[in-house]
């Protein structure tokens, strides 16, 4: 299993073929969903037919489990029966505040200790769907240790900001901006929104190398063929290792040598290029390329 | 096989699902299988749901499964779902 979040794929919690089948489109993270994809009818049903799998196989990537929201009758339960599973985090849409996130905070504890299970194990990725979740993103952000990633739900934010929807997104910038720039700031993986346009490979592609300028390392996708995109994009090319060596080298050798002004190709280079360097190296091999 | 209007279902006539219907009660266990790899996988589908009546320590039921080529860790969840259904209209009684 590598160490990258690039794709989080949304698997439907009440279709076994789908659970069944998805590890083998290659995704870092699989997220089982009880939310949207599960009709208020069968909640129950997805609940016993994640747990029945998880508890049976287990895929060789990141688990996540989307529950429902705190403002429905099945958040609790979903909790109670998702965490003895062990999966690395639950998802929680709706996050709005601090409090929501401290809320879910205190029952994943309780769960965790009835099953002893250590504290902490479980931790909590938060779906930012609404104007106030934008608004409070940073104290989302930091609302718990648990906290390890923020992400735009973008559908309903258009919602409850009464924003038309364009083909470019151009709409949800702010939004995007404002998860990265907390993100960033509070040191946890921004995750950029689900595109549900997976007829168009080539838009899918414009937009997630548009998420990757704003700073996201994350996408939340809902269809396979989304997934190899994504890491295309997000897998730094050869010519940016190749480059990211010559800037790491040279600032090592101007360490050792303690050289002043260090310069590659002409061009200054200062402490900001070599930390994006190191970290496209690192990049690179979690993502199993040679460098 | 037949019910009466106290029965319960679970799952679906989705590819690799399957469909529950349960209704508690008497003293045995009636399972009815309908599968086109019944011949195959028929006795492991018996013993999943069996597996999961012992869960439950349910003795009497009649079970009527009816199956699209489902992969264990389904049959198990949906029967599981059908025993929590029938229960929870008993108020979380056995029969």
């Amino acid at each position: 299993m590598n160490s990258l979040y690039r794709t989080m794929f949304f698997v439907p919690g009440n279709a076994p073929g789908k659970i069944a089948k998805a590890e083998i489109y290659g995704a870092d993270c699989l997220i089982y969903d009880l939310e949207d994809a599960v009709s208020v009818n069968e909640k129950d049903a997805a609940r016993d037919l994640v747990s029945s799998f998880l508890s049976m196989y287990r895929p060789d990537c990141r688990i996540g489990i989307r529950i429902n929201g705190q403002d429905t009758p099945y958040y609790e339960e979903d909790v109670r029966a998702m965490v003895p599973l062990q999966p690395d985090f639950l998802r929680l849409p709706k996050s709005e505040t601090a409090e929501n996130i401290q809320q879910l905070d205190a029952l994943i504890t309780k769960v965790e200790q009835a099953n002893n299970i250590p504290v902490g194990t479980v931790k909590i990725a938060c779906s930012i769907e609404t104007a106030l979740g934008v608004y409070n993103a940073y104290q989302i952000a930091k609302a718990s240790p648990r906290v390890f990633a923020i992400g735009l739900g973008a559908e309903d934010f258009r919602t409850d900001m009464r924003m038309a929807r364009s083909e470019d997104a151009e709409e949800i910038l702010f939004a995007r901006n404002q998860i990265s720039l907390c993100a960033h700031a509070a040191k946890v993986i921004p995750m950029d929104y689900v595109n549900s346009n997976f007829k168009d490979p080539e838009g899918f592609k414009k937009d997630v190398a548009f998420g990757k300028m704003l700073g996201f390392t994350c996408k939340s996708v809902i269809h396979p063929t989304q997934i190899g995109l994504v890491h295309e994009v997000y897998t730094p090319t050869d010519k940016e290792i190749e480059h990211a060596k010559k800037v790491v080298a040279v600032y090592e050798e101007a360490m050792a040598n303690a050289s002043g002004v260090i310069a590659l190709d002409g061009k200054m280079i200062d402490m900001p290029i070599v930390t994006r360097a190191k970290d496209v190296l690192a990049y690179a091999k979690a993502a199993g390329k040679e460098i | 096989m037949e019910f009466s209007a106290n029965a319960v279902r679970a799952g679906s006539d989705a590819k690799h699902d399957l469909m529950v219907q349960l209704e508690l009660g008497g003293d045995a266990r009636e399972v009815e299988i309908h599968s086109k790899v019944e011949k195959k996988f028929g006795e492991a589908i018996q013993e999943d749901v069996e597996q999961v009546l012992d869960e439950f320590e349910i003795r009497g039921v009649k079970i009527q499964i009816d199956d699209l080529g489902a992969w264990d860790f389904a049959i198990k969840a949906r029967v599981r779902t059908a025993v929590k259904r029938a229960l929870a209209q008993k108020g979380g009684k056995l029969a």
